[in-house]
C-alpha cells in the first residue's frame, strides 16, 4: 500500500470509530435527554410540538405524596441494601481470590447468578419464599421494609462481588508483603494497606449498588404494601391513570440524583478507572 | 557464626525441592549476590529469610536469634522487592514512616528519621508526592529508603534493578552499594545479572535446581569455578572434555594433549578443562607457550575493545573461543583463515569435575 492510501486507511478508520461512539451515545442518551425535556412541556398530557414549557409539573410532582413516600421508601432500601450487599460482597470476595481454598469459582458463580436470572422470576420466588417463612417461624417478609432489602441485597451482592474481585485480583501482593516486611501485623496489614487499596473498587461497588436498587421494579413489584411502595412502583402506578408530564418531572429528579451522585463521586475515585 | 545464618534450609514443593539442603553465613557488613538462572531457588531462599514462605526443614539465624518459626513482622528484616511495592495511597513520606509508625516510635523521631533517610537517598524535596508522580528509579530509592529507615538487622533486595533501563540500573546499583558499605548493613541480594552480582557483591552465591553450586569472591569464582556450571554461567568459557592421562598431562576427547595442573585428579579419571578465551594467546609469540598448536582462524567478531575469534587448531581440529584486545594502531588484526598459533600457560588451563 502506498503512503497516502496507509494515511487514507487511517482516516477512514478513525471516521468508522468516531461515528459508530456518536451512534452509541446518541442511542443511550436520547431516552433521558426526551424525559427532561418533556417534564417542561406544558399540556396535560404528553403531545408533540409542545404549545409551551411550563415549570409547574415539577411542582405538581412534588405535591404527589406517592412520588414523595416511594423516594423515601427507594433511598431507605436501597441505603440497606447497599451496606448490606457491599459488606457482604467484599467479604466473600476477600475469600474468593485470597483464600486459596477449592470451589471459590463455583461460589463466586453462584454469588454473580442472580444477574443472569430474570429479575421478575427472582421476584416471584423471592415472594413464595417469604411466604414459606411467614408459615413456618412467623416472620413476615412480604411487605416491609426488610423484606424489601434482603431482595435487593440478592442484587447488590453480584455486582459488589463483580467489582471488588476484578479490583483485588490487580492488587500487587508484594505491597502487603512489604507492610508485613515493615513490622505490620495480619491485621494492621488489612486495615492499613489492603482495605485502603480496595478503596475505589469498594466505592464503585456501593455506587453501583445504591443505584441498581434505586431503579429496581421487577423484584420490588411483589414485595410491597399499599402506602409504602418505591418510587420504580410509584410512577407505574401512576402511568396507569394519567400519562402527564409529572412522571417526567420525577423522573427528571431521579436522573440528576444519579448523575450528581456520579459526578461527586468520580471526583474521589475516577470512574473510568474501576469500571 | 554469622548475622545472618542459614542452616541445611529446605523448601520443598511435592516432590519438588525448589530450595535444596542450602546453609549460607553473611557476615555483618556483607553483601552477599545470590546469583543463577530463573527457576533455581534464589527468590525462594530470600523469601524465606523474610518470612514470606515457610521453610521445610532447617533453620534461619538472624543476629543469633532463631526466626525459623516467626512470622515476617517480627523478623526486623528490611526488604526491597521487585516491583518497589509502594503504598499507593501514602506519600512518600508516609511509605517511609510506615515501618518506625508500626514500631511505636514517637512522632518527633519518625519525622527526623524519615528526613534523613530521604536524604540520604536524595529524595529530601518528594515527601509530599504520592508514588505514582515519581520515575522508576525514584521509587526504587523510596523503596530502599523505606526499608533502610527501620535500621533492618538484614537488607534483603529482590532484583532491585531489573524493572530500571540499563542506564539506571549500574548507577542505582552503585548507590545500593555505597549505601551499603556506608551504614555497614549485612546484605543479601538477588540477582540473575551476573555482571550485577561480580560489580556489586563482597561474596557470591551461585544457584542452580535449588542447590547451592559454589561460594566465594567474585575473582574466586571466575578463575577457579568448582564445577562445569559456574563455569559456563559465569562470563565465557572454553570447555573440553576429557581425561587425565597421567600426572600434569590432559587429553581431550579429541585427542589434544595439554599441560595442566592435575594435582586434584587421580590417572586416568574423567575432567573438563575450563580455558578463559582472554587467557589464550593468538599470533607466533604463542608459539613459546607451555601449550601451544598451530592453527587456522575460522571467524572473527569486531566487538570494540575485543575480538572474538573462532581458531582451529591443525591438530584434531579442536575449536577455540579467543577474546584479543584491540589495542591502538594494531597493526596485526587478525583475518578469517589465516595460519597462526594458539597458545596458552599451564596456569590457564583449569581442571574442574564434570557435573
Amino acid at each position: 500500500m502506498t503512503r497516502e492510501a496507509l494515511i487514507d486507511s487511517g482516516r477512514i478508520a478513525r471516521f468508522l470509530l468516531a461515528a459508530v461512539i456518536v451512534f452509541v451515545f446518541i442511542t443511550l442518551l436520547t431516552p433521558v435527554v426526551l424525559v427532561v425535556w418533556a417534564s417542561f412541556f406544558d399540556s396535560s398530557f404528553l403531545s408533540f410540538p409542545p404549545p409551551g414549557y411550563t415549570l409547574k409539573w415539577f411542582a405538581q410532582a412534588a405535591e404527589h405524596g406517592a412520588f414523595l413516600r416511594g423516594f423515601e421508601t427507594s433511598a431507605k432500601v436501597a441505603f440497606g441494601a447497599t451496606c448490606l450487599g457491599v459488606f457482604l460482597g467484599t467479604a466473600a470476595s476477600l475469600a474468593i481470590v485470597r483464600s486459596g481454598l477449592p470451589g471459590m469459582k463455583l461460589i463466586q458463580g453462584m454469588l454473580l447468578s442472580p444477574m443472569i436470572v430474570p429479575n421478575i422470576v427472582i421476584g416471584i420466588a423471592l415472594y413464595v419464599f417469604f411466604i414459606r417463612i411467614a408459615d413456618g417461624i412467623g416472620i413476615d417478609l412480604t411487605n416491609g421494609l426488610w423484606g424489601l432489602i434482603l431482595a435487593h441485597t440478592l442484587l447488590t451482592i453480584p455486582w459488589t462481588v463483580r467489582l471488588v474481585c476484578a479490583n483485588l485480583v490487580g492488587l500487587n501482593r508484594s505491597i502487603e508483603e512489604a507492610a508485613a516486611n515493615l513490622g505490620a501485623s495480619p491485621l494492621r496489614v488489612f486495615t492499613r494497606v489492603t482495605l485502603p487499596m480496595m478503596r475505589s473498587g469498594v466505592i464503585a461497588a456501593a455506587l453501583f449498588s445504591f443505584i441498581i436498587s434505586f431503579e429496581n421494579l421487577e423484584v420490588s413489584l411483589l414485595l410491597v404494601q399499599p402506602g409504602s411502595t418505591t418510587f420504580p412502583i410509584a410512577v407505574l402506578q401512576y402511568l396507569e391513570f394519567k400519562m402527564d408530564p409529572a412522571v417526567a418531572a420525577a423522573t427528571t429528579v431521579q436522573v440528576l440524583i444519579v448523575a450528581s451522585a456520579l459526578l461527586i463521586s468520580d471526583r474521589y475515585v475516577k470512574l473510568s478507572r474501576v469500571v | 557464626m554469622g548475622t545472618l545464618s542459614v542452616r541445611n534450609l529446605t523448601k520443598r514443593y511435592g516432590a519438588m525441592a525448589a530450595v535444596d539442603n542450602v546453609s549460607l553465613d553473611v557476615e555483618g557488613s556483607e553483601l552477599v549476590a545470590l546469583l543463577g538462572p530463573s527457576g533455581c531457588g534464589k527468590t525462594t531462599l530470600l523469601r524465606m529469610i523474610a518470612g514470606f514462605i515457610a521453610a521445610s526443614e532447617g533453620e534461619i539465624f538472624i543476629g543469633g536469634r532463631d526466626v525459623t518459626y516467626l512470622p515476617p513482622h517480627k523478623r526486623d528484616t528490611g526488604m526491597v522487592f521487585q516491583s518497589y511495592a509502594l503504598f499507593p495511597h501514602l506519600t512518600v513520606f508516609e511509605n517511609v514512616a510506615f515501618g518506625l509508625e508500626m514500631r511505636g516510635a514517637p512522632k518527633d523521631e519518625i519525622r527526623t528519621r524519615v528526613g534523613d533517610a530521604l536524604k540520604l537517598v536524595r529524595l529530601d524535596s518528594y515527601g509530599e508526592r504520592y508514588p505514582r508522580q515519581l520515575s522508576g528509579g525514584q521509587q526504587q530509592r523510596v523503596a530502599i529508603a523505606r526499608a533502610l529507615v527501620i535500621r533492618p538487622d538484614v537488607f534483603l533486595l529482590d532484583e532491585p534493578l531489573s524493572n530500571l533501563d540499563a542506564k539506571l540500573r549500574q548507577s542505582v546499583g552503585l548507590e545500593i552499594r555505597s549505601l551499603q558499605k556506608m551504614l555497614g548493613l549485612t546484605t543479601v541480594f538477588v540477582t540473575h545479572d551476573q555482571n550485577e552480582a561480580l560489580a556489586l557483591a563482597d561474596r557470591l552465591v551461585v544457584m542452580d535446581q535449588g542447590i547451592v553450586r559454589q561460594i566465594g569472591s567474585a575473582d574466586e569464582l571466575y578463575l577457579r569455578p568448582s564445577c562445569v556450571f559456574v563455569a559456563s554461567f559465569l562470563g565465557q568459557a572454553n570447555l573440553i572434555r576429557g581425561h587425565v592421562q597421567a600426572p600434569s598431562l590432559f587429553r581431550t576427547n579429541d585427542g589434544l594433549a595439554i599441560k595442566c595442573d592435575t594435582s586434584q585428579f587421580g590417572s586416568g579419571s574423567p575432567a573438563v578443562l575450563c580455558l578463559r578465551p582472554e587467557h589464550i594467546e593468538v599470533g607466533t609469540d604463542a608459539a613459546a607457550l607451555d601449550n601451544s598448536f598451530a592453527a587456522s582462524v575460522q571467524a572473527a567478531t569486531y566487538l570494540g575493545a575485543s575480538t572474538d575469534l573462532t581458531v582451529r587448531t591443525d591438530e584434531n581440529s579442536t575449536d577455540l573461543l579467543v577474546q584479543v584486545p584491540n589495542k591502538i594502531a594494531s597493526s596485526a588484526t587478525v583475518k578469517t583463515g589465516e595460519k597462526t598459533f594458539v597458545g596458552w600457560s599451564t596456569q590457564a588451563a583449569l581442571l574442574i569435575r564434570e557435573d
